[in-house]
Order: structure tokens, then C-alpha cells, then sequence
């Protein structure tokens, strides 16, 4: 088939603008893949040594990323072992394992059967409850095909709507906002506008964390041409904000006043672009509602100074090259929607859209978001772009796939009204792949109670550590990044193959497979598929499916600008599949439409659809009318009430709420961290992604911190306060939580005055895999915008109240015993909290509600999990007297490390420990030593020199009353890997110690993740090598040198330490 | 040993000795030549030596007399004698050459039947009378025996001396079954000793573990655990009734209260010493369970002096080789600058008017334990033991090695180490005891001072009263084997 692959030359001579082509084949090794994390869509370049260890680095040819890579790309290699994987079929006794949080009465299936009986189990629930008792929800981590296959199967066949993706929670309201905009799911604007343009402004992105390689490209561009400007608009100073001119910290939610005024401004200083507004649609009532956002009231409105709002303003007017790109801070609220459409309001306005340097640009965080939105699996779009609402289209569709019966007209069951839909009996059945929405959805314990309740909850994922996998009856075992292979759309339409570099693990198998053959055996037609290619090609004639390119454009969507045929068909000639090579269903449609041939779609690369500049030809104002109560009141005043806002202004040092238990009233922003991706199920396996930020935290203003009374690392415990949350819709949201709801975080407290007083942030990552109490959707209520359905997730009332703590301790564990050391934790929790008279903590008792509803118990034990290099790190802490005299007793450990013994036959256990009753304190450590009863392989030893048996180090344990007390715990991680420097007669006390007793330098904290240089060193060649600038610094010790995100950190510590 | 340098004054004071009338007495006469007599003789003579060659000055002979035919030997390698594992002739203290070498006159087999302390003199068992300047009582103690019906019975013995060891290495090599009454260090010693020649040996404890005096409950029973592992048993909380014995006055038992007999072909007590105080009564001196005497280790008597196990200080009576030694120290220090010049009979309280600056005063200090028992490795040192009260205010700091029996506990009171016992793992006994007897704030280093010296900044901490340190090898005396 050499035949139909083609170089770059030849590709690049048919289209030079565009680099559609196929890779040779001297250019398939190493392996070309898309990085699984954010929207950017970055090339990896994956080689694979002879022994089969995957090592990655950037391609250099991808347009996305051009050979760079962030902190978490770079880190993939490490997240491919067979650690925490599913490999198996398995039912699973739900109502256990949810109770235990550890998979309980599970019981292994193969493939046959358990397909077998998911087929009859969905006839049987559409037989008994009808065809809208199923539900899907996917994820945006599907890969193209897999997305396509789901949403055909059900909206299609099973014949419903009930199809929602993880993408609600992402980019729904950047969907809402491109359709009310231009007519279509359109995003305008290429990466190189970011380059290209004069200003960049970024709305609600910390682009420096999330979008790490944009933001990559848009500093190169600025260091070459300083003259361009940054402006970020976030309520927190994020570190993005490091390298900006401007930043804007308006109040949550307040990003439609911001931008209403500035289209009044736009209009006030003459900005309308004359030409370009004569195909808008709707301007008046824009430019209508706009025009009472004078900037003092706009000032007013977001909390910030009016000369603030006068130079962001005065920067957007005179720059005709800007580019405003936006994330989660605006797509995930209550306004979402209306928060898109203000600010492409004001790029229709000056005429800055789809113009090189001067567009609105959607970031999407998922891998492939984008690729979800192109086939429709989402509960409000159809399919290729089309219309659900459209008769037509919905005719269109059922056409092209032979479906049964029409398609269902009405919009399914959204994510966020799964719970209920679960609940009130409407859904009797749900299938779950590659997300984990008992971590991600607001009101998360109120999606887990529904699942407990469905009568058919089906995961499919590829990691053990979803909490979303302990609440299914059928667990299924999905391949991971690395052996699925497919297609992912980027955040610039930007279509790339990610290509299997190992065969799956285990029995795990492609989503796409999986829900193949379920339709199959359940006797649906069309799902005939061999390959990934197979789909891919099928998704490309659907888009192509009459959509004459030829035909007027019409009101209804056509011709639609998404048509992979049109897109392919001219550059790669060769590369049509023969009719031998397509799917039975397929064979009569597909006869005229461009088609991949195997070979061709191995060697697919990477190409934006609808080409590289999409100009939207009918666009549409929207009239905004910002919401009059935007942000959660600061720390919960009741502003709502005139009264009481009469008497703020009397009482102006009385602006916030604090109760007798000493609990503050705080406004929560949830957001991502720097290394860590989603639910950490990926991100979490890799060592050095862990250091950043190794704990669960919650930053706030100094000002809080002192009125809570907490210190930097103290803990405090976080209640959602749902009812508080009513108050800023002026709709009420359909659902409210019941306050009974027992919603419990623990965070430690990280105080940083990049936070404005008030407000308080807390990642969104956290799950009951890595942490007991720190799943923060579990605070925030269900509040969700109306046009895109997307919730509310940086906005949201919560009360924080201290912790004391009184033992703090550090477990490295083994990566074996993990899982152990976790239901052994979960056992002493639950044992305890059996027996709630006895509980050591006091709640002050108070006869005000906000106090009654307080009045459940601290948790009892907290405590959360980080993946090292060679162990897994534990961070526990206390409150209660009862449970430290538990954790304090040698014996307890010296039992629980007993009983892991009597599991091993051919392994002898040691243990040593020092403890103090009086000054609390416990060093516990185990080690392992290979019982002589093993035939020695003569050749194996010959080959290997570590086959000499030493001591494995499986435990440390140390418990203090203070963190200071607890040692570092690099040595001892390393310690994990080999015992072997350690003198014999010393071994326990070197390791009870955490050190060796001389000459050994911690490096202190990971600062920079992708070269894995820890804090102290940097420090060492600020003070001892006088490194005065972070290039410097990068050069000594090579820190910040490869993404660059931990560039501020390291000014950070130039600022404090250089003398 | 390195004493002081005297003073300029002194140095005049002694050289005027050499015109005294009464070069001709014996000097300074020790009586009994055990561990703290023979040592002190050995050691004053070689302080003599010294100050003699710095300065020239004549100093007083040195009489050392000798009950027993053996001098000098140390009494606690009897246990390795006994166990086979050593010979008699290791247990020498110095050789018998050095004696001679430094010019002191050795009395042995010689026991002295009074002393005169108004004529300064002391008659011997020959006949002989023995004029004195000073004269030593180290007289040291003999095994208590418990007044047990029958404790007078063929095969009761005490283990005290070479001749005990004789006797009872001819039972344990005849197999027989053997008791000994007494958890302490020697009864342990003993037991294990003749378990390993070959009897079947039981201890017999009152108190609820054995050592009750030098370990603590943790340690007390892996060592507990190793004696049984070594064939040794133990009745512990055993009040003994009788000695039973056969128609031959022949021990063939021993009753305990609760009725229970246990059979047995020999008896070993070790239940502690008695001070030797009969020929001090008898010479006039103030004796309560012990030879009275002050931190100079003077008796009531001007001119005698006492030292060792004979001796009682502040009610306390010695029985353990640091605090001996470190009388020793303060007696040499006290009679090294004593010369022919001294009989002016200066009054005591003069004396220590004028000797002060170089008298090192004896401070009793916590004591330490090392047992005896090859294989064993306890140690403790320092107060272990406490009431609730006192309790209250400790730190009990653990370290523990459960697969090697590794115990150490270190007892800590207002940032001082205060007491340590360490089991199986005896290696830091030398820092931990430094820091005990110097009464160092350890607070700067406490968090690691279980770890060991490696893992402590010594330099960061300093001792209460450096001045009054012993020497570090004084606790080290009496090796484990």
C-alpha cells in the first residue's frame, strides 16, 4: 500500500498553507501520538527502547506544540505501567464497595458473558421501562470514534437523547455561545493568533497552568516583540498574571458587566467596524443593554478601580489585533453562556473574528472536547454539527445511519440533571465511560446516592482509582492513552492521531469495542466495526452527508462548515479506501465520499478542519442584561435584603459572617492545578507530578486566615452552605441538596494574598481515591446556566471552620501495599465513627440553624495520597484523642504489618519503631526479606545483580504533633528502590530517622517538575552561585527550563533569597 | 590518670616533708585487696611516681594486705570463670609485677585482727603490728546469706569468691539440678554460667521480673525470653519458705510460700552483699550498715580512711565498679601530696581548708549495668525506676527492634537524660551514660538522641558540671563478652 502514502513534499506542493499529509514510512518511528490532557492537543513523540519502556518528548512537527511539551506531557511515560489498572471484566456488589470505598464481593466475567448480559439487561430496561430509562455519559478523554459509536448507538438505535459528555462541565457554554453567535459550534480562531496578535487578554484562564504550551507561544512571541501587551481577567492573581501588564481581579461572576462596558466603550470611542457589522444580526439591543455600563458603574459592579477598568478598556480599543481568549472561569457558571456572548459581542463589534491576531478564542480543557462536539455526543447536539431541534437534520441523520425509528426530537437528560433523573426513576440504567462525575459533579454524594440506587450503573474505564468505578455493578476494563488508537480534535479544530504504542493490558479493550458489541449483541444493525478506521470513515461521510458545499446558505445550518470529506478529499488523493475495506452498512453510501485506507489512516496527520481559517458569514449580538447578584455575596452578606444593606453601610467593619464555632463564611473558587489533570487517575500515577502540590489545600487571603485563626498548613473543614447559593440565580436552580446532606472536606490551608479577601480556592482533583475529604464538588450545589447547562463551579457559598489537629503524620508505603494501608485506613475510620458518643470532638452548641446544621462531627482521620518515585506517600492528620491513641500504638502497626505477613509465604517481615507516648510521637518501619526457599535460577542471576536478596523497605510511619517533627521524606523514598547503602547494623535507626545519620543534603521541594529540581537547589544557586535571574538559575541547575511553568515560582524564591 | 597540678604553696609543703621523723612507718596501709584496695594502692603509688618526678618530692610507702592468697583480682569476671569462658588468671586487675615495680608492699594471706587508731598502728593475724599514716579500710563485703531454714545445708553457697566458683563448677558439670535465689545481675550471671557448664538451672525471683533494679519491665522480659532460650528457668514472684534438705543435711529443695517445692541438688544465694564493717566497730569507728564517711571518703577517724563496698555515703552503700573507681579517684587525689611531712596531724577540717583545690570530692553518680552473660548485651544506667508521681513527669522515649530484640528506652526529665536501658543493642551505652552523668540539657538534640551519637550535634550540647565529669571509661569497666 506503499502507493497511497505520500511525503511532505508532495502534500505541502498541493497545499502550502496547510500541512495535510501522511508521514513517511522512515517518519513512523518513533511513534507519533496526541498528548491525553488539555485541549491544546500537543504531538508526542513516543519512542520505545528494546526493552519496551516508553519514553517521551515533544514533536517537533506537530503545529500544535512544535516539539515542546508542559510538565504533564512530559510525564506520560510514567503513567503507562500496569500499576492501578483495570484489566478485567467484573461485577461487583455496589452497595459494599460504595460502603467500604474499596472494591467489595467483586466477581471477575469474561468478555462474552458480561456483553452478553449488558445487551439483555438494556433490552430488558427498554422493554420494562421504555427507551428513555437509558443514559450514557461519556467523557471528552473518549477518543473521536469511540464518541461516535455512543452516540449513535443510543441516539440512534436505543433511541433517546440521553447522551451527555463530561464536556458540559468544560465547554457547553462556549458551545451555547458559538451557536447563539454564528449559527454553528464554530471556533474561529487558529494558535498562531496568539502569536500573531498585539494583545492577548485572557478571561477566567490561568493559561499559564492549564494551557501551559499556548501560553508558551504567546510569551516567545512577546519576548520577541515586548510592545505586546497580556491582560488576565481573574479574581485570583494566578501565574499567569506573572507575566501580564494588566490584571484584573474583578469579582466572581462579573465578567458580563466587565464586558458589557466595554462594548459601550467600543461604541463610545467609535471602535464599530463598519464593514464587518453590515452581516451582523441583533447589534441595537446589544449596543442597548450595553449602555448603562458606564465604567464607574462597571467599576462598582466587579469590584475593582475605575482606572483599572479605564485602561483595560483603553488597551482593548486601541488594539485592533486582540485576541480574547476565555476558560473555565467563564464557560463554568451560572452566566456562562451570556459571559461567551459578551465578550464575542465586542469582537463582532470592532470586526476582530477569525482574523489572523484578532478573534475570540474558546481554550478547551479535555483532549478532545472538540472531537465530542464534531459527532454530537452531547444531550442538546445531534451529530457532524447538525441541529437537533432541525427536523431536517434529525431526518438527515436517521437516514444516513438506517436507524429503527426517528430520531427522538427532545433534548436528553443533561449531566447535571442525572442525579434526578436517577433518583425520581426516570433512568434505570447508566452507562459510564471515561469519566468519574462522583468526583466532578456539583452535588457529587448526591450522584453517588443515585447511582446506588439505579438498577444498572456500567463503568468503563481504564484506572482503578475512579470513585466512580466503586459505584458500578459492571466494571469494564478500557484502554488507556497509549494503547487505544484514534482521532482527537484540539481547541483550533486541529484533528490529530493518537496511535497505540503497546498492546492493551490485561483484557482491556477500546470503548468503541466494547459499545460495538453490545449494540450488536442486542440485535442493532450498523455497528459492523473492525477498526478504529472503520468509524473515523464513517464520521466522515456523515459530516460530508448532504451537505452540498454548493448549496446556499441557509437558516438551517447549510451547507455546515464541518465536512471532513471536503476537507480530505483534494489533498490526499491516494488515499481512498476501496469499497472492499468499509463496513457492510456503509458500502452503498460511502461509494463517492473520501475514505481512509487502512495504511492511510495509520499514517493520518494532523489537519484542521474546515481549513485554517473558519470566517463565520451570518453572526449574531446578543443582548445581555447582567445578573444583578453575580458573585456569592463576599463572606455571605445578606445583601440580597435592603435592610440589611441599608445597615452594611452603618456597619461597614461587619461585612462578613462568623458564627460562635469560629466558622467563616467564604466564597469558593475550584480550579486546576499546575501538574495534576482531572481526577488524578493518570496524572496521579506519575512521581513527579505529585510534588507540587502533594496535599489537598485551600488558599486564602491573609485577612481570612487571621480571622479563622489558622496558620499556612493548618487544616480547616470546608461545608458547602447550598441554601446561600439560591440567592444568585434569579432563577431558582431546579435542584436544591437537602440540608441533612453530610458533605464533609478537609483542606489545609495555604494563605496567599493572590486571593482577594473573601474568596477562597480549592483544586478541583481531588477524590476518594488520593484523599479521604477532599472532594470539593461535593460542596457546591447544583446551579447550572441555562442556556448550555453547564453548572456553576468557581462561585459557590461555603463555610470554613479551624481543625485543630493534634497528630500529623507521613506513611510511605509501598506501591503493594497501598491498597491494604487504605482499607486498613478506612477500617479505623469507620470503626470509629461507629461509635459517635465517644467522639473526642465538641462541637460548640449554639441554638442558631447555621450552627445545628454544623453540627455533624469533624471527620475523625483525614488523610491523602501522593504517588513518589518509588512509594506512595500518605499525609494523615487527626483531631480526635481516641483515634491518635490508635495510630500511636506500635502494636496497631505492628498487627496491620502482621497481617499482610500471613498473606506472604516466601517473605519474612521485619519491624522496628521508636515512640514517645509523652511527646506523641511514632517512627514505625518495615522491611521484607525474601525467604531461601526459592529454587535459585543459575541464569537468571548470572544476567541480574540486584537478584541478591536485601531488605525491601515497605512501610514508614511517622506520627508527631507537629509536621516540623516529621522527617523529610525524599531519603526515605529513595530508600524504597534499594536498601543497600544503608550499613547492616543500622538499618532501622537510618530509616526510623528518615536520614543517614551524616552528609546528606534534602533537596528540599519540587519546584520544577519536568527536570525534577527541588527547592534547596535552587535556593544553592541563588545564594552560592549568585544565579540572579531565573534564565540563570535554569542554566545552574536546569530548573524551569522545560515548560516554563514554574518560572514564577523560581522569581519567587530569586525575590526572597537573593541578597 | 591525670590529677591536678598542685599549687606552687603545696609544692614548698611537701618538699619541707622530707625532714619528717617518721620515714620509717609502713605509710599508708590498705587494708584488703580486692577491686577498690588493690586499685587504690596501684593507683596512688603511680600518682606518687608522677608528682615524684615533677617534683622530687618523697612520698609514704604503701602496705596493701590481702586476706585472701589472690591480690587484685576483679570480682566480677568470676561469671566468665565460671561459664568456662574465661580462666582465673584473666581476672587479674594488674600484674603481680606492677606491685613490686611501684614499691608497695603486698601482705597476702595476711588479715589484720585490730586497729589502733589512737597509736596509728594495726596488728596483724601474724602477730606483727603495722605503724600507719593513713590508713585505707577496704575491707569490701561478703555475700548475704538468707537465714532460710536449712540455708546452712550441704550445697547452699554463695558466689563470691574463686573458691564458690571451684565448688560450683564441679555441680554443673555433673549435671545436677540447681537453684539460684536471686533475679539480680549475679544470680543471672551465675545461673547462666552453670547452665552453660552443664546444670539445670533455675532462678528464683521475688520480685515481679528479674534485674527489677537495673531494667525495666520491656527489657526484663526479652531478657526473660533469652534465659529460657538458653535453658534457664525462672520462678518469678517466688517467696522462698525453706531450704529443704535430705537425712544428710543434704539440700534437696527449696518450699515457696505457695506451697510448692522446688527440687534441687544446689542452692546458690545471691541476694546481694553485706558490708565487711566488723574490724571498723571494733576499731572505734561510726559504722551504720556501712563504714561511715564523708565525699573525701575520711571515716569518723582522723587519718583512716575507707573506700569500696564496705563503705556507707549519705545512706547509700556501693556495690557496682564506677562508683569504687571514681572512690578511688577522690581518695588518690585526696593522699597523693601526703608525705613523711603529714603526721603534723593536721586536723581534718584544716586539711580540707588547705587541699581543697585539688581534692576531687566523690559525687555519687547514677549508676550503670552491664551483665555478664556472653550473648546478652543489657545495659542500663541512670534512674529507670519511678513512682506515679514522678512518672508523670518523664518521657519515655522507645526504640524497639522486635525480629532482633533490640530494646532501648531512654528516660528523659526537663530537657535531661535520666536514665537509659538498652537491650540487645548496647552500642550507644557509653553516650547515653555520658549524658546521664554529666546532666546535659539535651533538649537540642532530644529528637534524635534515640538514634544515637551520630545523629546528635554533641557539640551543641554542653554538660550541667563539666568540672565534676568522670572519666568516660569509668562505666566501661567489666566488659560483655
Amino acid at each position: 500500500m506503499s502507493s497511497t502514502i505520500l511525503n511532505d513534499d508532495q502534500a505541502l506542493s498541493v497545499v502550502p498553507s496547510s500541512r495535510i499529509t501522511t508521514y513517511t514510512e522512515d517518519l513512523i518511528s518513533p511513534i507519533r501520538t496526541t498528548c491525553p490532557y488539555c485541549g491544546v492537543g500537543c504531538g508526542v513523540l513516543a519512542n520505545i527502547d528494546e526493552a519496551g519502556v516508553v519514553s517521551v518528548t515533544g514533536d517537533p512537527e506537530h503545529p500544535a506544540n512544535f516539539g515542546k511539551l508542559c510538565s504533564k506531557g512530559s510525564a506520560l511515560a510514567q503513567t503507562l505501567g500496569t500499576e492501578r489498572r483495570l484489566t478485567q471484566p467484573y461485577y461487583q456488589n455496589k452497595q459494599r464497595t460504595i460502603a467500604k470505598g474499596q472494591p467489595t464481593d467483586t466477581q471477575p466475567v469474561e468478555w462474552e458473558a458480561v456483553l452478553d448480559d449488558i445487551a439483555s439487561r438494556l433490552n430488558n430496561t427498554i422493554v420494562t421501562h421504555g427507551r428513555d430509562s437509558v443514559m450514557f455519559y461519556v467523557s471528552g478523554q473518549l477518543l473521536t470514534e469511540d464518541y461516535y459509536v455512543a452516540n449513535k448507538f443510543i441516539k440512534g438505535f436505543i433511541g433517546n437523547n440521553n447522551i451527555d459528555s463530561n464536556s458540559r462541565l468544560c465547554m457547553s457554554s462556549a458551545v451555547a455561545g458559538h451557536k447563539r453567535a454564528f449559527g454553528a459550534d464554530l471556533v474561529p480562531s487558529n494558535y498562531e493568533d496568539l502569536e500573531s496578535c498585539d494583545l492577548l487578554v485572557l478571561v477566567g484562564s490561568n493559561m499559564a497552568w492549564c494551557h501551559p504550551i499556548l501560553f508558551g507561544r504567546f510569551l516567545a512571541a512577546k519576548k520577541r516583540d515586548p510592545n505586546k501587551k497580556l491582560i488576565v481577567i481573574d479574581p485570583r492573581r494566578t501565574d499567569s498574571c506573572e507575566f501580564a501588564d494588566l490584571h484584573l481581579p474583578i469579582a466572581v461572576g462579573t465578567d458580563t458587566h466587565l464586558y458589557n462596558g466595554l462594548l459601550h466603550y467600543l461604541e463610545q470611542e467609535g471602535c464599530g467596524n463598519k464593514d464587518y457589522l453590515k452581516q451582523c444580526h441583533d447589534v441595537k439591543p446589544a449596543l442597548e443593554a450595553a449602555k448603562t455600563w458606564t465604567i464607574d458603574k462597571v467599576a462598582t459592579a466587579c469590584g475593582i478601580s475605575a482606572d483599572l477598568v479605564q485602561e483595560f478598556y483603553a488597551l482593548v480599543a486601541a488594539n485592533d489585533k486582540t485576541v480574547t481568549a476565555f476558560s473555565m472561569g467563564v464557560n463554568q457558571s451560572a452566566s456562562g453562556t451570556d459571559k461567551v456572548n459578551a465578550i464575542i459581542n465586542t469582537h463582532l463589534y470592532t470586526g476582530r473574528v477569525g482574523r489572523v491576531g484578532a478573534s475570540p478564542f474558546s481554550l478547551t480543557g479535555q483532549p478532545n472536547a472538540m472531537g465530542g462536539r464534531e459527532v454530537g455526543a452531547l444531550a442538546n447536539l445531534l451529530a457532524a454539527h447538525l441541529d437537533l431541534d432541525n427536523e431536517q437534520h434529525r431526518h438527515l441523520v436517521a437516514d444516513f445511519w438506517q436507524a429503527p425509528q426517528p430520531l427522538a426530537a427532545e433534548v436528553g437528560v443533561k449531566a447535571c440533571d442525572a442525579a434526578d433523573a436517577i433518583l425520581d426513576g426516570r433512568i434505570k440504567a447508566i452507562w459510564i465511560m471515561a469519566t468519574n462525575p462522583v468526583v466532578s459533579l456539583p452535588e457529587a454524594d448526591k450522584f453517588r446516592r443515585a447511582l446506588a440506587t439505579c438498577d444498572l450503573v456500567i463503568v468503563s474505564d481504564c484506572s482503578v482509582d475512579s470513585d466512580t468505578v466503586k459505584c458500578a455493578d459492571i466494571v469494564l476494563p478500557a484502554q488507556g492513552w497509549g494503547e487505544k488508537s484514534g482521532t482527537v480534535t484540539n481547541s483550533e479544530r486541529r484533528i490529530s492521531r493518537q496511535r497505540a504504542l503497546m498492546p492493551a493490558l490485561g483484557q482491556a479493550k477500546p470503548d468503541w469495542w466494547i459499545l460495538s458489541q453490545v449494540a450488536k449483541r442486542m440485535g442493532l444493525a450498523g455497528f459492523d466495526y473492525q477498526h478504529a478506521r472503520d468509524i473515523f470513515n464513517e464520521h466522515i461521510a456523515l459530516t460530508a452527508y448532504r451537505n452540498d458545499t454548493s448549496q446556499d446558505v441557509s437558516e438551517n445550518n447549510q451547507p455546515r462548515h464541518l465536512n471532513l470529506a471536503k476537507d480530505l478529499s483534494p489533498m490526499v488523493v491516494g488515499a481512498i479506501a476501496s469499497i472492499e475495506e468499509s463496513p457492510n452498512h456503509l458500502k452503498q453510501q460511502n461509494k463517492n465520499v473520501f475514505s481512509f485506507s487502512h495504511d492511510a489512516y495509520d499514517v493520518m496527520t494532523p489537519f484542521q478542519w474546515g481549513g485554517a481559517r473558519i470566517t463565520p458569514s451570518k453572526t449574531k449580538f446578543i443582548a445581555i442584561t447582567p445578573p444583578s447578584h453575580a458573585s456569592i455575596p463576599n463572606r455571605h452578606t445578606q445583601r440580597l435584603s435592603s435592610k440589611s444593606a441599608h445597615s452594611k453601610k452603618n456597619n461597614g467593619s461587619h461585612t462578613f459572617h462568623q458564627d460562635s464555632s469560629g466558622a467563616l463564611d467564604l466564597r469558593l473558587i475550584t480550579g486546576r492545578l499546575r501538574d495534576q489533570w482531572h481526577t488524578m487517575t493518570r496524572t496521579g500515577l506519575a512521581p513527579q507530578l505529585n510534588q507540587h502540590e502533594s496535599v489537598p489545600t485551600l488558599t486564602v487571603h491573609p485577612n481570612d486566615a487571621k480571622q479563622l485563626g489558622v496558620d499556612q498548613g493548618d487544616y480547616v473543614q470546608l461545608r458547602p452552605c447550598y441554601e446561600k447559593n439560591l440567592s444568585i440565580n434569579s432563577q431558582p436552580p431546579r435542584t436544591v441538596a437537602s440540608t441533612t446532606t453530610n458533605s464533609q472536606v478537609l483542606a489545609q490551608v495555604a494563605i496567599s494574598d493572590s486571593m482577594s479577601a473573601g474568596d477562597a480556592f480549592m483544586p478541583m482533583h481531588w477524590s476518594n481515591a488520593f484523599a479521604r475529604f477532599a472532594r470539593v464538588g461535593t460542596l457546591i450545589p447544583t446551579v447550572v446556566d441555562p442556556h448550555s447547562g453547564q453548572p456553576e463551579l468557581k462561585n459557590s457559598a461555603i463555610s470554613v471552620m479551624p481543625v485543630p489537629m493534634k497528630t500529623y503524620g507521613k506513611i510511605l508505603v509501598h506501591p503493594d501495599l497501598q491498597d491494604t494501608m487504605i482499607v486498613h485506613l478506612r477500617e479505623t475510620l469507620l470503626d470509629f465513627e461507629k461509635e459517635p458518643e465517644d467522639q473526642g470532638v465538641l462541637i460548640p452548641s449554639s441554638d442558631t440553624n447555621t450552627i445545628s446544621e454544623r453540627s455533624n462531627s469533624l471527620p475523625a482521620l483525614t488523610w491523602s495520597l501522593s504517588r513518589q518515585t518509588n512509594s506512595v506517600l500518605i499525609t494523615l492528620a487527626s483531631p480526635v484523642d481516641k483515634v491518635i491513641s490508635k495510630l500511636l500504638d506500635p502494636e496497631y502497626w505492628q498487627h496491620f504489618i502482621n497481617t499482610y505477613q500471613t498473606s506472604l509465604t516466601d517473605k519474612s517481615i521485619n519491624s522496628a519503631f521508636t515512640c514517645s507516648k509523652q511527646a506523641k510521637q511514632l517512627r514505625f518501619v518495615s522491611t521484607q526479606v525474601e525467604v531461601n526457599n526459592k529454587v535459585i535460577d543459575r541464569a537468571s542471576i548470572s544476567t541480574s545483580k540486584s537478584d541478591i536478596p536485601s531488605d525491601q523497605l515497605l512501610l514508614s510511619i511517622c506520627f508527631a504533633p507537629q509536621v516540623a517533627q516529621l522527617p523529610s521524606m525524599h531519603w526515605l523514598n529513595n530508600c524504597f528502590a534499594s536498601t543497600d547503602a544503608i550499613p547492616e547494623n543500622q538499618r532501622y535507626k537510618w530509616l526510623l530517622a528518615g536520614r543517614p545519620a551524616t552528609g546528606y543534603v534534602d533537596p528540599g521541594a519540587l519546584v520544577c517538575s519536568c527536570m525534577a529540581v527541588g527547592e534547596n537547589i535552587i535556593i544553592e544557586t541563588i545564594t552560592k552561585q549568585q544565579c540572579m535571574s531565573a534564565h540563570a538559575v535554569g542554566k545552574a541547575c536546569r530548573a524551569g527550563t522545560n515548560c516554563g511553568s514554574c518560572v514564577s515560582q523560581i522569581n519567587a524564591l530569586i525575590d526572597r533569597y537573593a541578597s | 590518670m591525670s590529677l591536678d597540678s598542685p599549687e606552687p604553696t603545696h609544692t614548698a609543703f611537701s618538699t619541707n616533708a622530707s625532714s619528717s621523723r617518721r620515714q620509717t612507718t609502713a605509710g599508708i596501709v590498705i587494708i584488703g585487696a580486692g577491686m577498690a584496695g588493690s586499685r587504690f594502692a596501684i593507683e596512688l603509688a603511680r600518682a606518687q611516681q608522677q608528682s615524684s618526678q615533677e617534683k622530687g618530692a618523697a612520698h609514704l610507702p604503701i602496705t596493701l594486705i590481702s586476706k585472701e592468697p589472690q591480690v587484685g583480682y576483679n570480682r566480677i569476671m568470676l561469671s566468665p570463670v565460671l561459664s568456662g569462658e574465661s580462666v582465673f588468671e584473666e581476672t587479674y586487675l594488674y600484674e603481680l609485677a606492677e606491685y613490686e615495680q611501684l614499691g608497695i608492699t603486698v601482705l597476702a594471706g595476711t588479715s589484720v585482727d585490730a586497729v589502733e587508731t589512737n597509736q596509728q598502728c594495726v596488728k596483724l593475724s601474724d602477730g606483727q603490728t603495722l605503724d600507719y599514716t593513713e590508713l585505707v579500710l577496704a575491707t569490701g563485703s561478703q555475700a548475704r546469706v538468707i537465714p532460710f531454714a536449712n540455708h546452712d545445708a550441704k550445697g547452699v553457697h554463695v558466689f563470691r569468691e574463686i573458691a564458690d566458683v571451684q565448688v560450683l563448677t564441679e555441680y554443673a558439670r555433673q549435671a545436677k539440678k540447681g537453684l539460684v535465689i536471686g533475679g539480680g545481675v549475679l544470680g543471672l550471671e551465675a545461673a547462666c554460667a552453670l547452665a552453660s557448664q552443664g546444670a539445670d538451672m533455675t532462678v528464683v525471683h521475688v520480685d515481679s521480673h528479674v534485674l527489677n533494679q537495673q531494667l525495666d519491665m520491656p527489657a526484663a522480659h526479652l531478657l526473660q525470653a533469652e534465659l529460657f532460650s538458653r535453658s534457664v528457668k525462672l520462678e518469678v514472684l517466688a517467696n522462698t519458705e525453706c531450704i529443704t534438705v535430705n537425712d544428710q543435711h543434704e539440700v534437696n529443695g527449696l518450699l515457696l510460700k505457695d506451697g510448692r517445692t522446688l527440687p534441687a541438688d544446689f542452692i546458690v544465694m545471691a541476694v546481694g552483699v553485706i558490708p565487711n564493717t566488723t574490724l571498723a566497730q571494733q576499731s572505734g569507728l561510726e559504722v551504720n550498715r556501712g563504714i561511715l564517711v564523708d565525699n573525701f571518703m575520711h571515716t569518723s577517724c582522723p587519718h583512716v580512711y575507707a573506700i569500696g563496698e564496705c563503705i556507707e555515703l549519705d545512706g547509700e552503700l556501693f556495690g557496682m565498679v564506677a562508683p569504687v573507681n571514681q572512690q578511688v579517684d577522690t581518695l588518690v587525689s585526696v593522699l597523693k601530696e601526703s608525705s613523711v611531712s603529714s603526721s603534723r596531724r593536721l586536723s581534718s577540717d584544716s586539711r580540707i581548708t588547705e587541699y581543697k583545690n585539688h581534692w576531687r570530692p566523690f559525687i555519687s553518680k547514677p549508676l550503670s549495668l552491664k551483665l555478664k552473660v556472653s550473648g546478652i548485651a543489657a545495659f542500663s544506667a541512670g534512674q529507670i525506676a519511678f513512682d506515679d508521681i514522678e512518672m508523670a513527669q518523664i518521657e519515655r522515649v522507645v526504640y524497639q527492634q522486635t525480629s532482633l530484640d533490640h530494646y532501648l528506652c531512654l528516660y528523659i526529665k526537663a530537657s535531661k537524660l535520666i536514665g537509659t536501658v538498652l537491650y540487645g543493642d548496647v552500642s550507644e551505652s557509653g553516650f547515653y551514660s555520658q549524658l546521664i552523668t554529666d546532666g546535659s540539657d539535651i533538649s537540642s538534640i532530644k529528637e534524635d538522641l534515640i538514634f544515637g551519637e551520630a545523629y546528635c550535634d554533641v557539640e551543641k550540647i554542653e554538660a550541667a558540671e563539666p568540672e565534676s565529669a568522670v572519666p568516660s571509661d569509668a562505666h566501661l569497666i567489666g566488659e560483655a563478652s
